[in-house]
Protein backbone atom coordinates (compact mmCIF):
# COMPACT_ATOMS: atom_id res chain seq x y z
CA UNK A 1 0.00 0.00 0.00
CA UNK A 2 1.86 3.38 -0.68
CA UNK A 3 0.43 6.06 1.11
CA UNK A 4 2.13 8.45 -1.18
CA UNK A 5 -0.13 7.55 -4.11
CA UNK A 6 -2.93 7.36 -2.19
CA UNK A 7 -2.17 11.14 -1.00
CA UNK A 8 -1.50 12.09 -5.09
CA UNK A 9 -4.92 10.44 -5.97
CA UNK A 10 -6.89 12.56 -3.19
CA UNK A 11 -5.49 15.76 -4.64
CA UNK A 12 -6.54 14.69 -8.01
CA UNK A 13 -9.85 13.84 -7.10
CA UNK A 14 -10.35 17.77 -5.69
CA UNK A 15 -11.16 19.23 -8.84
CA UNK A 16 -15.14 19.88 -8.02
CA UNK A 17 -13.98 22.06 -4.71
CA UNK A 18 -11.74 24.39 -6.75
CA UNK A 19 -11.98 27.78 -7.91
CA UNK A 20 -15.96 29.03 -10.13
CA UNK A 21 -14.28 29.47 -13.18
CA UNK A 22 -12.63 25.95 -13.04
CA UNK A 23 -15.29 24.34 -11.48
CA UNK A 24 -17.28 25.76 -14.75
CA UNK A 25 -15.06 24.41 -17.48
CA UNK A 26 -15.38 21.21 -15.40
CA UNK A 27 -18.38 20.77 -15.85
CA UNK A 28 -18.18 21.62 -19.22
CA UNK A 29 -15.69 18.86 -19.72
CA UNK A 30 -17.96 16.38 -17.87
CA UNK A 31 -21.04 16.96 -20.30
CA UNK A 32 -18.67 16.36 -23.15
CA UNK A 33 -17.48 13.45 -21.95
CA UNK A 34 -20.69 12.09 -20.83
CA UNK A 35 -22.40 11.93 -24.20
CA UNK A 36 -20.33 8.97 -25.57
CA UNK A 37 -20.83 7.20 -22.10
CA UNK A 38 -24.75 7.49 -22.44
CA UNK A 39 -24.43 6.46 -26.31
CA UNK A 40 -22.71 3.45 -25.85
CA UNK A 41 -24.63 2.60 -22.59
CA UNK A 42 -27.58 2.86 -24.90
CA UNK A 43 -26.27 0.52 -27.65
CA UNK A 44 -25.18 -1.39 -24.99
CA UNK A 45 -28.91 -2.08 -24.00
CA UNK A 46 -30.17 -2.48 -27.62
CA UNK A 47 -27.10 -5.14 -28.09
CA UNK A 48 -27.68 -7.39 -24.75
CA UNK A 49 -30.67 -9.38 -24.10
CA UNK A 50 -31.35 -12.88 -23.32
CA UNK A 51 -31.31 -15.91 -25.49
CA UNK A 52 -29.21 -17.00 -28.13
CA UNK A 53 -29.92 -14.77 -30.96
CA UNK A 54 -28.52 -11.82 -28.61
CA UNK A 55 -25.91 -13.28 -28.35
CA UNK A 56 -25.57 -13.63 -32.20
CA UNK A 57 -26.11 -9.99 -32.03
CA UNK A 58 -23.31 -9.36 -29.82
CA UNK A 59 -20.80 -11.64 -32.41
CA UNK A 60 -22.10 -9.49 -35.20
CA UNK A 61 -22.27 -5.54 -33.79
CA UNK A 62 -19.59 -5.86 -31.21
CA UNK A 63 -16.82 -8.47 -30.97
CA UNK A 64 -14.63 -6.21 -28.95
CA UNK A 65 -17.47 -6.37 -26.14
CA UNK A 66 -17.59 -9.41 -26.69
CA UNK A 67 -14.07 -10.82 -25.86
CA UNK A 68 -14.61 -7.94 -22.59
CA UNK A 69 -17.40 -10.38 -21.74
CA UNK A 70 -15.45 -13.61 -22.16
CA UNK A 71 -12.71 -13.05 -19.70
CA UNK A 72 -14.99 -12.53 -16.60
CA UNK A 73 -15.35 -15.95 -15.25
CA UNK A 74 -19.39 -16.02 -14.36
CA UNK A 75 -20.03 -15.40 -17.70
CA UNK A 76 -17.44 -18.02 -18.82
CA UNK A 77 -19.58 -20.62 -17.36
CA UNK A 78 -22.77 -19.24 -19.12
CA UNK A 79 -21.85 -18.37 -22.26
CA UNK A 80 -19.98 -21.79 -22.91
CA UNK A 81 -22.89 -23.98 -23.61
CA UNK A 82 -24.62 -21.32 -25.81
CA UNK A 83 -22.02 -20.44 -28.08
CA UNK A 84 -21.52 -24.09 -28.29
CA UNK A 85 -25.21 -24.26 -29.28
CA UNK A 86 -24.79 -21.08 -32.15
CA UNK A 87 -22.21 -23.73 -33.19
CA UNK A 88 -23.81 -26.86 -33.84
CA UNK A 89 -27.13 -25.27 -34.96
CA UNK A 90 -25.01 -23.72 -37.39
CA UNK A 91 -23.42 -26.62 -38.66
CA UNK A 92 -26.52 -28.18 -38.68
CA UNK A 93 -27.89 -25.55 -41.01
CA UNK A 94 -24.94 -26.14 -43.37
CA UNK A 95 -25.22 -30.16 -43.10
CA UNK A 96 -28.85 -29.76 -44.58
CA UNK A 97 -27.98 -26.97 -47.01
CA UNK A 98 -25.39 -29.29 -48.57
CA UNK A 99 -27.71 -31.96 -48.28
CA UNK A 100 -30.05 -30.02 -50.54
CA UNK A 101 -27.55 -29.15 -53.16
CA UNK A 102 -26.40 -32.22 -53.47
CA UNK A 103 -29.64 -33.25 -53.95
CA UNK A 104 -30.29 -30.70 -56.55
CA UNK A 105 -27.27 -31.91 -58.41
CA UNK A 106 -28.37 -35.86 -58.25
CA UNK A 107 -24.80 -36.74 -56.82
CA UNK A 108 -23.17 -38.00 -53.82
CA UNK A 109 -19.83 -38.08 -52.43
CA UNK A 110 -18.43 -41.75 -52.26
CA UNK A 111 -15.46 -41.60 -49.09
CA UNK A 112 -12.57 -43.59 -49.61
CA UNK A 113 -10.56 -44.55 -46.73
CA UNK A 114 -7.24 -42.78 -46.43
CA UNK A 115 -4.91 -45.24 -46.22
CA UNK A 116 -6.36 -46.63 -48.88
CA UNK A 117 -5.68 -43.14 -51.39
CA UNK A 118 -2.47 -43.07 -49.49
CA UNK A 119 -1.23 -46.64 -50.52
CA UNK A 120 -2.16 -45.98 -54.10
CA UNK A 121 -5.51 -48.82 -54.19
CA UNK A 122 -7.76 -45.52 -55.05
CA UNK A 123 -6.73 -42.59 -57.22
CA UNK A 124 -8.91 -39.87 -55.06
CA UNK A 125 -10.08 -39.66 -51.60
CA UNK A 126 -13.43 -38.56 -52.89
CA UNK A 127 -14.97 -38.37 -55.94
CA UNK A 128 -18.63 -37.66 -56.74
CA UNK A 129 -20.95 -40.63 -58.18
CA UNK A 130 -24.86 -40.19 -59.59
CA UNK A 131 -27.11 -40.77 -56.74
CA UNK A 132 -30.58 -42.53 -56.40
CA UNK A 133 -32.83 -39.65 -57.98
CA UNK A 134 -35.98 -41.91 -57.51
CA UNK A 135 -36.79 -39.04 -54.99
CA UNK A 136 -35.74 -35.94 -53.63
CA UNK A 137 -35.89 -37.31 -50.16
CA UNK A 138 -33.70 -40.18 -50.77
CA UNK A 139 -30.43 -39.21 -48.99
CA UNK A 140 -32.53 -38.81 -46.09
CA UNK A 141 -34.70 -41.85 -46.10
CA UNK A 142 -31.16 -44.04 -46.84
CA UNK A 143 -29.56 -41.86 -43.75
CA UNK A 144 -26.30 -39.88 -45.84
CA UNK A 145 -27.95 -37.08 -44.96
CA UNK A 146 -27.59 -37.77 -41.50
CA UNK A 147 -23.93 -39.32 -41.59
CA UNK A 148 -23.11 -35.91 -43.71
CA UNK A 149 -24.78 -33.57 -40.78
CA UNK A 150 -23.23 -35.35 -38.14
CA UNK A 151 -19.45 -35.75 -39.98
CA UNK A 152 -19.37 -31.99 -40.01
CA UNK A 153 -21.10 -31.31 -36.86
CA UNK A 154 -18.99 -33.31 -34.24
CA UNK A 155 -16.37 -33.32 -36.52
CA UNK A 156 -15.67 -29.20 -36.83
CA UNK A 157 -15.82 -28.91 -32.73
CA UNK A 158 -14.36 -31.94 -31.26
CA UNK A 159 -11.10 -30.79 -33.47
CA UNK A 160 -11.44 -28.01 -31.49
CA UNK A 161 -11.64 -29.91 -28.75
CA UNK A 162 -8.88 -32.29 -29.47
CA UNK A 163 -6.35 -29.15 -30.27
CA UNK A 164 -7.42 -27.44 -26.76
CA UNK A 165 -4.17 -28.76 -25.04
CA UNK A 166 -1.89 -27.58 -27.67
CA UNK A 167 -3.35 -24.33 -27.25
CA UNK A 168 -3.21 -23.93 -23.52
CA UNK A 169 0.75 -24.93 -23.96
CA UNK A 170 1.03 -22.64 -26.77
CA UNK A 171 -0.36 -19.97 -24.39
CA UNK A 172 2.24 -20.76 -21.69
CA UNK A 173 5.39 -20.76 -23.70
CA UNK A 174 4.09 -17.28 -24.37
CA UNK A 175 4.11 -15.96 -21.02
CA UNK A 176 -0.16 -14.90 -20.91
CA UNK A 177 -1.69 -15.49 -17.53
CA UNK A 178 -4.84 -17.87 -18.29
CA UNK A 179 -6.64 -20.69 -17.37
CA UNK A 180 -7.93 -24.19 -19.48
CA UNK A 181 -11.81 -22.14 -18.62
CA UNK A 182 -10.29 -18.83 -20.96
CA UNK A 183 -8.53 -21.17 -23.65
CA UNK A 184 -11.93 -23.01 -24.17
CA UNK A 185 -13.79 -19.94 -24.16
CA UNK A 186 -11.72 -18.42 -26.75
CA UNK A 187 -11.90 -21.50 -28.78
CA UNK A 188 -15.27 -22.04 -28.68
CA UNK A 189 -16.10 -18.38 -29.44
CA UNK A 190 -13.94 -18.63 -32.28
CA UNK A 191 -16.09 -21.06 -33.94
CA UNK A 192 -19.24 -19.79 -33.32
CA UNK A 193 -18.25 -16.47 -35.08
CA UNK A 194 -16.75 -18.94 -37.90
CA UNK A 195 -20.27 -20.90 -37.77
CA UNK A 196 -22.04 -17.73 -38.07
CA UNK A 197 -19.69 -16.61 -41.13
CA UNK A 198 -20.56 -19.78 -42.57
CA UNK A 199 -24.42 -19.28 -42.30
CA UNK A 200 -23.93 -15.99 -43.99
CA UNK A 201 -22.00 -17.70 -47.15
CA UNK A 202 -24.60 -20.42 -47.11
CA UNK A 203 -27.39 -18.50 -49.56
CA UNK A 204 -24.61 -17.10 -51.59
CA UNK A 205 -23.09 -20.56 -52.16
CA UNK A 206 -26.60 -21.76 -52.68
CA UNK A 207 -26.77 -19.90 -55.71
CA UNK A 208 -23.70 -21.43 -57.83
CA UNK A 209 -25.29 -25.07 -56.49
CA UNK A 210 -28.56 -23.94 -58.17
CA UNK A 211 -26.89 -22.99 -60.92
CA UNK A 212 -25.34 -27.15 -61.40
CA UNK A 213 -28.86 -28.34 -61.46
CA UNK A 214 -30.17 -25.94 -63.88
CA UNK A 215 -27.27 -25.31 -66.31
CA UNK A 216 -25.69 -28.29 -68.19
CA UNK A 217 -22.25 -28.08 -66.33
CA UNK A 218 -19.47 -30.57 -67.36
CA UNK A 219 -18.83 -32.94 -64.91
CA UNK A 220 -15.58 -31.37 -63.72
CA UNK A 221 -17.22 -28.02 -62.80
CA UNK A 222 -19.68 -29.86 -61.38
CA UNK A 223 -17.28 -31.65 -58.98
CA UNK A 224 -15.12 -28.28 -58.52
CA UNK A 225 -18.30 -26.33 -57.10
CA UNK A 226 -19.67 -29.53 -55.36
CA UNK A 227 -15.92 -29.17 -53.35
CA UNK A 228 -16.14 -26.00 -53.03
CA UNK A 229 -19.28 -26.30 -50.72
CA UNK A 230 -17.36 -29.01 -48.78
CA UNK A 231 -14.84 -26.57 -48.16
CA UNK A 232 -17.20 -23.78 -46.98
CA UNK A 233 -16.59 -24.38 -43.42
CA UNK A 234 -12.97 -23.70 -43.04
CA UNK A 235 -13.40 -20.76 -45.94
CA UNK A 236 -15.76 -19.10 -43.18
CA UNK A 237 -12.89 -20.63 -40.28
CA UNK A 238 -10.85 -17.98 -41.54
CA UNK A 239 -12.83 -15.05 -39.58
CA UNK A 240 -13.00 -17.70 -36.44
CA UNK A 241 -9.24 -17.81 -36.88
CA UNK A 242 -9.20 -13.46 -37.24
CA UNK A 243 -11.75 -13.66 -33.63
CA UNK A 244 -9.36 -15.79 -31.94
CA UNK A 245 -6.16 -14.59 -32.94
CA UNK A 246 -7.72 -11.15 -31.72
CA UNK A 247 -9.17 -12.45 -28.32
CA UNK A 248 -6.23 -14.17 -26.80
CA UNK A 249 -4.01 -11.18 -27.87
CA UNK A 250 -6.15 -8.58 -25.85
CA UNK A 251 -5.05 -11.14 -23.04
CA UNK A 252 -1.43 -9.59 -23.31
CA UNK A 253 -2.60 -7.64 -20.94
CA UNK A 254 -1.74 -10.15 -18.21
CA UNK A 255 2.03 -9.91 -18.79
CA UNK A 256 3.83 -6.77 -17.59
CA UNK A 257 5.29 -4.25 -19.83
CA UNK A 258 8.62 -5.31 -20.03
CA UNK A 259 7.11 -8.91 -20.78
CA UNK A 260 4.59 -7.41 -23.22
CA UNK A 261 7.19 -6.07 -25.84
CA UNK A 262 8.75 -9.20 -26.41
CA UNK A 263 6.34 -11.98 -25.99
CA UNK A 264 3.41 -10.07 -27.91
CA UNK A 265 4.80 -10.90 -31.51
CA UNK A 266 5.34 -14.33 -29.97
CA UNK A 267 1.81 -14.78 -29.09
CA UNK A 268 0.33 -13.61 -32.31
CA UNK A 269 2.64 -16.17 -34.40
CA UNK A 270 1.91 -19.09 -31.51
CA UNK A 271 -2.25 -18.31 -32.45
CA UNK A 272 -1.08 -18.61 -35.89
CA UNK A 273 0.69 -21.28 -35.80
CA UNK A 274 -2.31 -22.85 -33.98
CA UNK A 275 -5.21 -22.04 -36.65
CA UNK A 276 -2.54 -24.35 -38.80
CA UNK A 277 -2.15 -27.48 -36.84
CA UNK A 278 -6.63 -26.93 -36.20
CA UNK A 279 -6.90 -26.78 -39.82
CA UNK A 280 -4.79 -29.48 -40.55
CA UNK A 281 -6.83 -31.74 -37.52
CA UNK A 282 -10.55 -30.82 -38.82
CA UNK A 283 -10.91 -32.02 -42.56
CA UNK A 284 -9.28 -35.52 -41.48
CA UNK A 285 -11.19 -35.84 -38.75
CA UNK A 286 -14.10 -34.86 -40.46
CA UNK A 287 -13.22 -36.93 -43.56
CA UNK A 288 -12.50 -40.14 -40.72
CA UNK A 289 -15.92 -39.86 -39.13
CA UNK A 290 -17.73 -39.89 -42.60
CA UNK A 291 -16.19 -42.24 -44.19
CA UNK A 292 -16.92 -44.93 -40.96
CA UNK A 293 -20.36 -43.61 -40.88
CA UNK A 294 -20.26 -44.96 -44.90
CA UNK A 295 -19.00 -48.15 -43.92
CA UNK B 1 -7.19 -50.29 -29.94
CA UNK B 2 -9.67 -50.02 -32.34
CA UNK B 3 -11.09 -47.03 -33.24
CA UNK B 4 -14.40 -48.58 -31.49
CA UNK B 5 -12.81 -49.18 -28.34
CA UNK B 6 -11.40 -45.29 -28.13
CA UNK B 7 -14.96 -44.13 -29.06
CA UNK B 8 -16.77 -46.69 -26.08
CA UNK B 9 -14.29 -45.25 -23.41
CA UNK B 10 -14.59 -41.73 -24.97
CA UNK B 11 -18.32 -41.77 -24.62
CA UNK B 12 -17.83 -43.26 -21.30
CA UNK B 13 -15.98 -40.55 -19.81
CA UNK B 14 -18.73 -38.14 -21.50
CA UNK B 15 -21.52 -39.58 -19.93
CA UNK B 16 -19.50 -39.47 -16.81
CA UNK B 17 -19.07 -35.56 -17.20
CA UNK B 18 -22.85 -35.07 -18.10
CA UNK B 19 -23.93 -36.89 -15.20
CA UNK B 20 -21.34 -34.04 -13.26
CA UNK B 21 -22.94 -30.97 -15.73
CA UNK B 22 -26.26 -32.35 -14.78
CA UNK B 23 -26.08 -32.79 -10.86
CA UNK B 24 -24.31 -29.55 -10.57
CA UNK B 25 -26.52 -27.50 -12.40
CA UNK B 26 -28.88 -25.27 -10.22
CA UNK B 27 -31.53 -24.84 -12.71
CA UNK B 28 -33.19 -27.15 -15.18
CA UNK B 29 -33.14 -24.80 -18.03
CA UNK B 30 -32.99 -25.38 -21.32
CA UNK B 31 -29.08 -24.73 -21.30
CA UNK B 32 -28.57 -27.56 -18.91
CA UNK B 33 -30.81 -30.02 -20.49
CA UNK B 34 -28.39 -29.06 -23.76
CA UNK B 35 -25.24 -29.24 -21.13
CA UNK B 36 -26.01 -32.58 -20.13
CA UNK B 37 -26.99 -33.98 -23.64
CA UNK B 38 -24.26 -32.36 -25.85
CA UNK B 39 -21.55 -33.37 -22.55
CA UNK B 40 -20.83 -36.95 -24.18
CA UNK B 41 -19.50 -35.68 -27.14
CA UNK B 42 -17.91 -32.79 -26.38
CA UNK B 43 -16.86 -33.00 -22.90
CA UNK B 44 -13.47 -31.91 -23.29
CA UNK B 45 -14.61 -28.54 -23.32
CA UNK B 46 -16.99 -28.98 -20.43
CA UNK B 47 -14.18 -30.40 -18.37
CA UNK B 48 -12.99 -27.20 -17.60
CA UNK B 49 -16.36 -25.78 -16.36
CA UNK B 50 -16.75 -28.63 -13.94
CA UNK B 51 -13.37 -27.50 -12.41
CA UNK B 52 -14.23 -23.90 -12.23
CA UNK B 53 -17.52 -24.27 -10.48
CA UNK B 54 -15.36 -26.74 -8.21
CA UNK B 55 -12.90 -24.16 -7.22
CA UNK B 56 -15.82 -21.89 -6.74
CA UNK B 57 -17.73 -23.63 -4.47
CA UNK B 58 -14.48 -24.66 -2.49
CA UNK B 59 -13.18 -21.67 -1.51
CA UNK B 60 -16.63 -20.11 -0.90
CA UNK B 61 -17.28 -23.15 1.95
CA UNK B 62 -13.87 -22.76 3.56
CA UNK B 63 -14.86 -19.40 3.65
CA UNK B 64 -18.08 -19.71 4.99
CA UNK B 65 -16.29 -22.59 7.42
CA UNK B 66 -13.82 -20.35 9.08
CA UNK B 67 -16.29 -17.51 9.25
CA UNK B 68 -18.64 -19.71 10.96
CA UNK B 69 -16.25 -20.55 14.20
CA UNK B 70 -14.95 -17.42 15.38
CA UNK B 71 -15.19 -14.79 17.83
CA UNK B 72 -17.28 -11.83 17.27
CA UNK B 73 -14.22 -9.85 16.43
CA UNK B 74 -13.53 -11.91 13.65
CA UNK B 75 -17.51 -12.27 12.28
CA UNK B 76 -16.69 -8.41 12.62
CA UNK B 77 -14.36 -9.19 9.74
CA UNK B 78 -16.48 -11.64 7.83
CA UNK B 79 -19.08 -8.50 7.82
CA UNK B 80 -16.35 -6.14 6.84
CA UNK B 81 -14.76 -8.24 4.01
CA UNK B 82 -18.55 -9.10 2.78
CA UNK B 83 -19.30 -5.30 2.44
CA UNK B 84 -15.95 -4.32 1.11
CA UNK B 85 -16.32 -7.16 -1.87
CA UNK B 86 -20.13 -5.64 -2.31
CA UNK B 87 -18.73 -2.16 -2.43
CA UNK B 88 -16.15 -3.21 -4.82
CA UNK B 89 -18.13 -4.94 -7.10
CA UNK B 90 -20.75 -2.20 -7.21
CA UNK B 91 -17.90 0.25 -8.41
CA UNK B 92 -16.25 -2.36 -10.62
CA UNK B 93 -19.83 -2.86 -12.71
CA UNK B 94 -20.22 1.33 -12.74
CA UNK B 95 -17.31 0.85 -15.21
CA UNK B 96 -19.87 -0.16 -17.88
CA UNK B 97 -20.13 2.05 -19.88
CA UNK B 98 -17.46 4.30 -19.00
CA UNK B 99 -14.02 2.49 -18.93
CA UNK B 100 -15.25 -1.09 -19.29
CA UNK B 101 -11.48 -2.21 -21.12
CA UNK B 102 -10.17 -1.00 -17.68
CA UNK B 103 -11.01 -4.67 -15.87
CA UNK B 104 -9.88 -6.51 -18.51
CA UNK B 105 -6.25 -6.55 -17.62
CA UNK B 106 -6.61 -6.69 -13.46
CA UNK B 107 -9.41 -9.31 -12.86
CA UNK B 108 -6.95 -11.78 -12.14
CA UNK B 109 -5.16 -9.36 -9.63
CA UNK B 110 -8.64 -8.39 -8.29
CA UNK B 111 -9.58 -11.98 -7.58
CA UNK B 112 -6.05 -12.55 -5.74
CA UNK B 113 -7.48 -9.72 -3.62
CA UNK B 114 -10.36 -10.75 -2.71
CA UNK B 115 -8.65 -14.48 -1.99
CA UNK B 116 -5.48 -12.56 -0.03
CA UNK B 117 -7.94 -10.89 2.50
CA UNK B 118 -9.84 -14.05 3.07
CA UNK B 119 -6.81 -15.73 4.02
CA UNK B 120 -5.60 -13.04 5.82
CA UNK B 121 -9.00 -12.88 8.04
CA UNK B 122 -8.47 -17.01 8.56
CA UNK B 123 -5.07 -16.88 9.78
CA UNK B 124 -6.37 -14.16 12.52
CA UNK B 125 -9.23 -16.55 13.32
CA UNK B 126 -6.23 -19.33 13.40
CA UNK B 127 -4.25 -16.96 15.83
CA UNK B 128 -7.43 -16.01 17.87
CA UNK B 129 -8.20 -20.06 18.59
CA UNK B 130 -4.64 -20.83 19.24
CA UNK B 131 -3.76 -17.62 21.73
CA UNK B 132 -7.28 -18.49 23.66
CA UNK B 133 -6.76 -22.17 24.28
CA UNK B 134 -5.27 -23.25 27.35
CA UNK B 135 -1.89 -24.53 26.89
CA UNK B 136 -0.64 -21.25 25.53
CA UNK B 137 -2.27 -19.09 28.36
CA UNK B 138 0.40 -16.96 29.80
CA UNK B 139 0.99 -17.74 33.40
CA UNK B 140 2.46 -15.35 35.96
CA UNK B 141 5.81 -15.97 36.12
CA UNK B 142 7.27 -15.24 39.63
CA UNK B 143 4.74 -16.86 41.13
CA UNK B 144 5.12 -20.02 38.81
CA UNK B 145 8.61 -20.51 40.05
CA UNK B 146 7.50 -19.81 43.83
CA UNK B 147 5.04 -22.42 43.62
CA UNK B 148 7.58 -25.15 42.16
CA UNK B 149 10.03 -24.09 44.70
CA UNK B 150 7.20 -24.74 46.79
CA UNK B 151 5.92 -27.74 45.68
CA UNK B 152 9.52 -28.61 45.30
CA UNK B 153 10.09 -28.39 48.94
CA UNK B 154 6.59 -29.70 49.93
CA UNK B 155 7.83 -33.04 48.00
CA UNK B 156 11.37 -32.91 49.27
CA UNK B 157 9.36 -32.69 52.80
CA UNK B 158 6.71 -35.13 52.68
CA UNK B 159 9.21 -38.26 52.63
CA UNK B 160 10.82 -37.05 55.31
CA UNK B 161 7.72 -36.37 57.52
CA UNK B 162 6.30 -39.84 56.54
CA UNK B 163 9.64 -42.31 56.91
CA UNK B 164 11.84 -42.28 59.75
CA UNK B 165 14.51 -43.30 58.28
CA UNK B 166 14.58 -40.96 54.74
CA UNK B 167 17.66 -38.77 55.26
CA UNK B 168 17.86 -34.51 54.79
CA UNK B 169 18.66 -33.69 51.34
CA UNK B 170 22.18 -33.42 49.92
CA UNK B 171 23.87 -30.33 48.83
CA UNK B 172 24.10 -31.42 45.26
CA UNK B 173 20.37 -32.65 44.97
CA UNK B 174 19.18 -29.04 46.29
CA UNK B 175 21.59 -27.56 43.70
CA UNK B 176 20.14 -29.56 41.22
CA UNK B 177 16.53 -28.95 42.27
CA UNK B 178 17.77 -25.13 42.18
CA UNK B 179 19.09 -25.81 38.19
CA UNK B 180 16.12 -27.35 36.91
CA UNK B 181 13.74 -24.59 38.69
CA UNK B 182 15.84 -21.89 36.67
CA UNK B 183 15.53 -23.83 33.49
CA UNK B 184 11.67 -23.97 34.02
CA UNK B 185 11.77 -20.25 34.86
CA UNK B 186 14.06 -19.23 31.57
CA UNK B 187 11.41 -22.18 29.60
CA UNK B 188 8.63 -20.39 31.11
CA UNK B 189 9.88 -16.88 30.42
CA UNK B 190 10.75 -17.88 26.81
CA UNK B 191 7.16 -19.29 26.09
CA UNK B 192 5.89 -16.23 27.41
CA UNK B 193 7.80 -13.97 25.10
CA UNK B 194 6.58 -16.07 21.76
CA UNK B 195 3.39 -15.69 23.44
CA UNK B 196 3.66 -11.74 23.32
CA UNK B 197 4.83 -11.76 19.95
CA UNK B 198 1.72 -14.12 18.67
CA UNK B 199 -0.14 -11.40 20.05
CA UNK B 200 1.67 -8.55 18.39
CA UNK B 201 1.58 -10.84 15.20
CA UNK B 202 -2.19 -11.04 15.18
CA UNK B 203 -2.69 -7.15 16.07
CA UNK B 204 -0.33 -6.60 13.30
CA UNK B 205 -1.99 -9.11 11.00
CA UNK B 206 -5.46 -7.23 11.88
CA UNK B 207 -4.38 -3.91 11.50
CA UNK B 208 -2.85 -4.62 8.36
CA UNK B 209 -6.61 -6.14 7.25
CA UNK B 210 -8.39 -3.28 8.47
CA UNK B 211 -5.91 -0.72 6.65
CA UNK B 212 -6.22 -2.75 3.58
CA UNK B 213 -10.25 -2.65 3.62
CA UNK B 214 -10.56 0.93 4.57
CA UNK B 215 -8.05 1.60 1.45
CA UNK B 216 -10.02 -0.31 -1.21
CA UNK B 217 -13.12 1.47 0.44
CA UNK B 218 -11.37 4.69 -0.02
CA UNK B 219 -10.41 4.07 -3.95
CA UNK B 220 -14.19 2.61 -4.01
CA UNK B 221 -15.52 6.33 -3.29
CA UNK B 222 -12.74 7.38 -5.63
CA UNK B 223 -13.79 5.49 -8.44
CA UNK B 224 -17.62 6.46 -8.14
CA UNK B 225 -16.32 10.16 -7.62
CA UNK B 226 -14.44 9.99 -10.92
CA UNK B 227 -16.92 8.59 -12.86
CA UNK B 228 -19.49 11.10 -11.44
CA UNK B 229 -17.01 14.14 -12.32
CA UNK B 230 -16.25 13.27 -15.71
CA UNK B 231 -13.28 11.93 -15.71
CA UNK B 232 -11.54 10.00 -18.34
CA UNK B 233 -11.01 6.19 -18.51
CA UNK B 234 -7.74 7.14 -17.57
CA UNK B 235 -8.34 7.70 -14.24
CA UNK B 236 -10.29 4.44 -14.41
CA UNK B 237 -7.42 3.06 -15.07
CA UNK B 238 -5.36 4.53 -12.08
CA UNK B 239 -7.61 3.78 -9.72
CA UNK B 240 -8.66 -0.24 -10.55
CA UNK B 241 -4.68 -0.34 -10.66
CA UNK B 242 -4.44 0.58 -7.35
CA UNK B 243 -7.17 -1.66 -5.74
CA UNK B 244 -5.09 -4.55 -7.47
CA UNK B 245 -1.91 -3.62 -6.15
CA UNK B 246 -2.99 -3.58 -2.65
CA UNK B 247 -3.00 -7.35 -3.18
CA UNK B 248 0.92 -6.98 -2.66
CA UNK B 249 0.47 -5.45 0.62
CA UNK B 250 -1.35 -8.50 1.65
CA UNK B 251 0.71 -11.22 0.13
CA UNK B 252 3.78 -9.33 1.72
CA UNK B 253 1.91 -9.64 5.13
CA UNK B 254 0.78 -13.33 4.78
CA UNK B 255 4.59 -14.13 3.49
CA UNK B 256 5.89 -12.79 7.26
CA UNK B 257 6.96 -15.17 9.01
CA UNK B 258 6.87 -14.87 13.08
CA UNK B 259 9.87 -13.96 15.45
CA UNK B 260 12.06 -16.11 16.77
CA UNK B 261 12.85 -16.81 19.92
CA UNK B 262 16.79 -17.21 20.95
Amino acid sequence: MNLHVLESLRKTSDEPHQTPTEKAEWIVFSDELAEPADESAAMQNQVIGDGPLALVELILKDPIRLDRLIRKTPQQIVLLPRLLAISLIAFVIFGVSMTLVLSAAGVWPILVPIQDALAGKQSLGLRFENADTTSFLMPWLNGNAFKLITAYSIGLIAATGICLPSLYFYGLLAGVRMTMMDVVIHAVKSKAVAAITLIGIIPIYAAFGLAIAIFPLPELSRDAVLMFGLLLPFIAGLAGTFSLYRGLSTLTDTMTAERRAHRECFLQRLVLSWCWVYSAVSPVLIFTLWQRMQG
Amino acid sequence: MGSEMTVCFYLLIGIGVAVALWIGNDSRSGVGLFQTISAPFFWPMYVPVLLARRTDQMLTSDFAATAGSSKPEADGMASLITQVESELDAALRSLNGWAENVLSGEQHRIAELRTAWRQQASHIRELDRLLTQKTVETPPPVQKSNELQAVGQTESQAPAESSADVTDPSPAMIESDTANEIRMSEFERSRAENITKLKQLRRQMYDDLMATLAWVRELVTMIHLAKFTGAPASRALELVRQIAAAVEGLSNVNRSTPPTTT
